[in-house]
């Protein structure tokens, strides 16, 4: 005589409760101002940083360049560019177009360096 | 001077200032409107409101005094007012507009987190606000006495009643407006009149200005104790430094919708004061080929100066000739004053001797130093 085996009986886990798997948003760590988070806050703003020191640098350097210029190579300084003098279209003329080249470059990286920030930090 | 014509003109700026403010008062409604004219200013609108507010007398009158009197050393001092902005953009543009502060003070506590900052910062923005106010009221008052003849007081009567309506009444948002226009009144007011000149002195065969060889010259030592590297360099980190300290410029900035509009807009000044400052060395150089030299105390007193008023009538003529005694004074309107201005007849034997303009590699020296204007030193006009 054989017992008939008990009934099969499904065994599952519900798992209405669980809450499905999702990546948290970056954003989230940043808002909740987790160590996760102030890794990525403090990424954005050490390229802001090295952008900056980058422009200032620049013009330090672009300033600095007209009297060394002068020193080192005498004839500049009685040099004429279309009759004027040339010190006087440096510090009169260029020194304008070239400060704002700068600060328009220094504009779009800045603006470049957020808008992927915000690409990652959005990131579902 | 035209006396109905100054004051028409006068009157004419006065009244456009009360128009362009009474745009900004019909949009003028909530606090933020107020104070940081609802945080909704466009760049391009904002810049021209920054250069009008920034761009003074003192950058195009002094800055061209200077050229003349000192060459092309002076020139650094419009290019260190332009990088100030430069420095401004890359520090501070976008944080301090993101920070959502109102004033100049709300950032500071914002940022370093103390009540004491804060009322610092409150009695150094008021301290620099007054700066700027009395000389603002002297030179309205000094403008409006010389083009109209009118008592002193007339002229900063008129621009505190002006600019305390436009202000009471519309707040931000007016002045925004009221300041943008003033910017291109000021490049018209000072482009139109240069170019005019520059056209002249064109047909004229373009004569080059007669100066010493150290006025083409950058950093030459004004004396026998300076340094002019180290002179120069430490007023251009001062200029820099110092154009973020300018509270009335940086409450602009609150006034953009983003830190991305600050930025804009900064780029934006930067094109708006370049485009300015090519103008008044025009002046300066043009100056010096028109007055090669002034007699002494003309320096001071420029209306009582006895000088032809266009070079073309000193083509080819001596300097001696220009400045002769005999010569009426075209400008004077006011009697010269005897203890200021040597007499006709010493100035042109010490700074108008013949062969002055004939050679100008032999200009004496001592044609050069009184030509000079007091301010020979470096002094940094207000900006």
């Amino acid at each position: 005589m054989s017992t008939p085996p008990p009934e099969r009986v499904r065994v599952t886990s519900s798992r209405r409760g669980a809450v499905p798997h999702r990546s948290r948003p970056a954003a989230r760590d940043i808002d909740e101002q987790t160590e996760l988070g102030d890794v990525y806050l403090d990424g954005l703003m050490r390229a802001q940083l090295r952008l900056s020191l980058v422009i200032l640098a620049l013009m330090v350097v672009g300033l600095a360049a007209l009297p060394v210029v002068l020193a080192l190579v005498p004839a500049t300084r009685s040099t004429t560019v279309f009759g004027i003098p040339f010190p006087w279209v440096v510090l009169g003329v260029a020194v304008y177009p070239a400060a704002w080249v700068l600060a328009r470059w220094y504009a779009r990286q800045s603006e470049r360096i957020e808008s992927d920030f915000a690409e990652v930090v959005d990131e579902p | 001077m035209n006396h109905p014509l100054s004051i028409v003109a006068v009157v004419l700026v006065c009244l456009t200032t009360l128009a362009v403010g009474g745009l900004g008062l019909r949009l003028s409604r909530r606090t933020s409107d107020f104070y940081v004219a609802g945080r909704t200013v466009s760049p391009r609108l904002n810049a021209s409101a920054i250069g009008g507010e920034y761009l003074s007398a003192a950058s195009f009158l002094g800055v061209a005094g200077l050229v003349y009197g000192v060459g092309v050393d002076m020139l650094w001092l419009p290019v260190g007012y332009t990088l100030g902005y430069l420095v401004l953009l890359v520090m501070v543009a976008a944080p301090m507009r993101r920070s959502g502060a109102y004033t100049l003070p709300d950032f500071a506590e914002a940022r370093l987190g103390s009540r004491a900052v804060r009322l610092v910062s409150s009695l150094l923005v008021v301290a620099i606000g007054w700066l700027y106010l009395v000389p603002q009221f002297q030179g309205a008052s000094l403008t409006l006495t010389l083009v109209t003849g009118a008592p002193s007081w007339v002229g900063g009567f008129v621009v505190m009643v002006v600019i305390a309506a436009a202000v009471g009444a519309g707040g931000m948002r007016s002045i925004t407006f009221v300041q943008a226009v003033q910017y291109w009144v000021k490049l018209t007011a000072l482009a139109v009149p240069a170019f005019v000149l520059l056209l002249l002195w064109f047909r004229d065969g373009h004569p080059a200005p007669v100066v010493p060889p150290e006025w083409h010259v950058p950093l030459t030592p004004t004396g026998p104790g300076d340094h002019p590297v180290y002179r120069t360099a430490s007023t251009l980190l001062a200029l820099c430094l110092g154009t973020m300290g300018l509270p009335h410029v940086l409450v602009r900035y609150y006034t953009n919708p983003d830190g991305i509009g600050a930025r804009r807009t900064t780029v934006t000044v930067i094109a708006l004061l370049g485009t300015f400052y090519l103008l008044p060395p025009v002046y300066g150089v043009l100056g010096r080929v028109a007055f090669p030299v002034l007699p002494e105390g003309c320096a001071r007193t420029p209306s009582s100066c006895a000088c032809p008023t266009t070079w073309s009538a000193a083509s080819g003529a001596t300097c001696s000739r220009r400045c002769s005694p005999g010569a009426p004074s075209r400008r004077s309107s006011r009697p010269r004053p005897a203890s200021r201005c040597r007499s006709p007849a010493s100035s042109t034997r010490r700074c108008c001797g013949p062969g002055s303009r004939a050679s100008p590699a032999a200009t004496p020296r001592v044609c050069a130093a009184s030509a000079t204007p007091p301010s020979r030193r470096w002094s940094s006009p207000t900006r």
